[in-house]
């Protein structure tokens, strides 16, 4: 019984062990659910011209080039949700959207992100990381400050894509370049 | 004592906001308030302080008002606001905490 006893004991502090080394909420990832989150209300914010969205294939695209950031937190969150009746898809791609192929483009890490950021094609909302991207012509960028994300707008490269961006959107942006 | 050995732990922020509904329901402008990380301002372990203290006499040198010095090994110096005292190593902490209460009352 004794033996018995011991062996549970060991597991059990090995399990508590194992709970202390796990990231506390993996605040990292919360960065990025927030990100996510974020995407999804951008959606809300913007409208589209109508000749983009008549060129996609029936869905709304939300493409992540290069490595995905966000993990399974975008595909939890866009479920279930749409833009103006189209159903939310995420593309991931590994080079330069062909023409209509997105709606949103993230803009990850990759070498030609700043030449694929400043010219994505009519009527493509790019959103990147930090205050460089939309001074390098992205349109919304990411700004992590006092450990809560924002964003800066630049709303002269939207316009020039075709995109309308709401009041509502410029008001919460940290900073907006017109 | 216990004071800065227990804020070695790492707190959560306020709220669980890492479930996606729970995030889709706040508005842009309250997205924006959403805290992402702790006070170490990088996703942390539970046994990584967001100090860096590593020990309890780091911990204690970073606390304001504590003076610890080490003398050798098994000796050290410590004061709480100007009363210093030099004891050995398991003394020295009894020490800190008795100058403590005293300067409490």
């Amino acid at each position: 019984v004794t033996q018995v006893t011991t062996y549970v004991r060991r597991i059990a502090a090995l399990l508590f062990a194992a709970l202390l080394t796990l990231p506390i909420g993996a605040e990292g990832s919360l960065e990025y659910a927030v990100k996510a989150t974020y995407l999804l209300k951008f959606t809300r914010f913007v409208v589209w011209p109508q000749s983009t969205m008549a060129a996609s294939s029936g869905t709304f695209n939300i493409c992540i080039l290069g490595p995905d950031p966000f993990g399974k937190t975008l595909s939890q969150v866009i479920s279930g949700e749409g833009v103006d009746g189209r159903k939310i898809a995420i593309r991931r791609l590994d080079r330069e959207p062909q023409p209509g192929a997105c709606q949103l483009l993230y803009v990850g890490e990759h070498q030609e992100r700043s030449r694929i950021a400043s010219e994505p094609g009519r009527g493509v909302l790019t959103v990147g990381e930090g205050t460089d991207f939309v001074r390098n012509g992205g349109m919304i960028g990411f700004v992590v400050e006092n450990r809560r994300v924002t964003f800066d707008i630049n709303w002269r490269a939207a316009e020039a894509s075709g995109l309308k961006l709401s009041s509502g959107l410029l008001t919460v942006a940290k900073t907006v370049i017109r | 004592l216990l004071l800065p050995i227990v804020s070695v732990h790492t707190p959560r922020p306020a709220g669980d906001f890492s479930d996606p509904d729970a995030l889709k329901r706040r508005s842009l402008e309250e997205l924006a308030q959403t805290e992402v990380t702790t006070s170490s301002k990088e996703p942390g372990r539970a046994f990584d302080p967001p100090s860096a203290a590593t020990s309890i006499p780091e911990t204690l040198r970073r606390a304001p008002g504590v003076e610890l010095a080490g003398i050798d090994t098994n000796h050290s110096s410590s004061g709480i606001r100007g009363i210093g005292a030099r004891l050995t190593r398991p003394a020295a902490l009894v020490g800190i905490r008795r100058t403590g209460y005293a300067q409490l009352t």
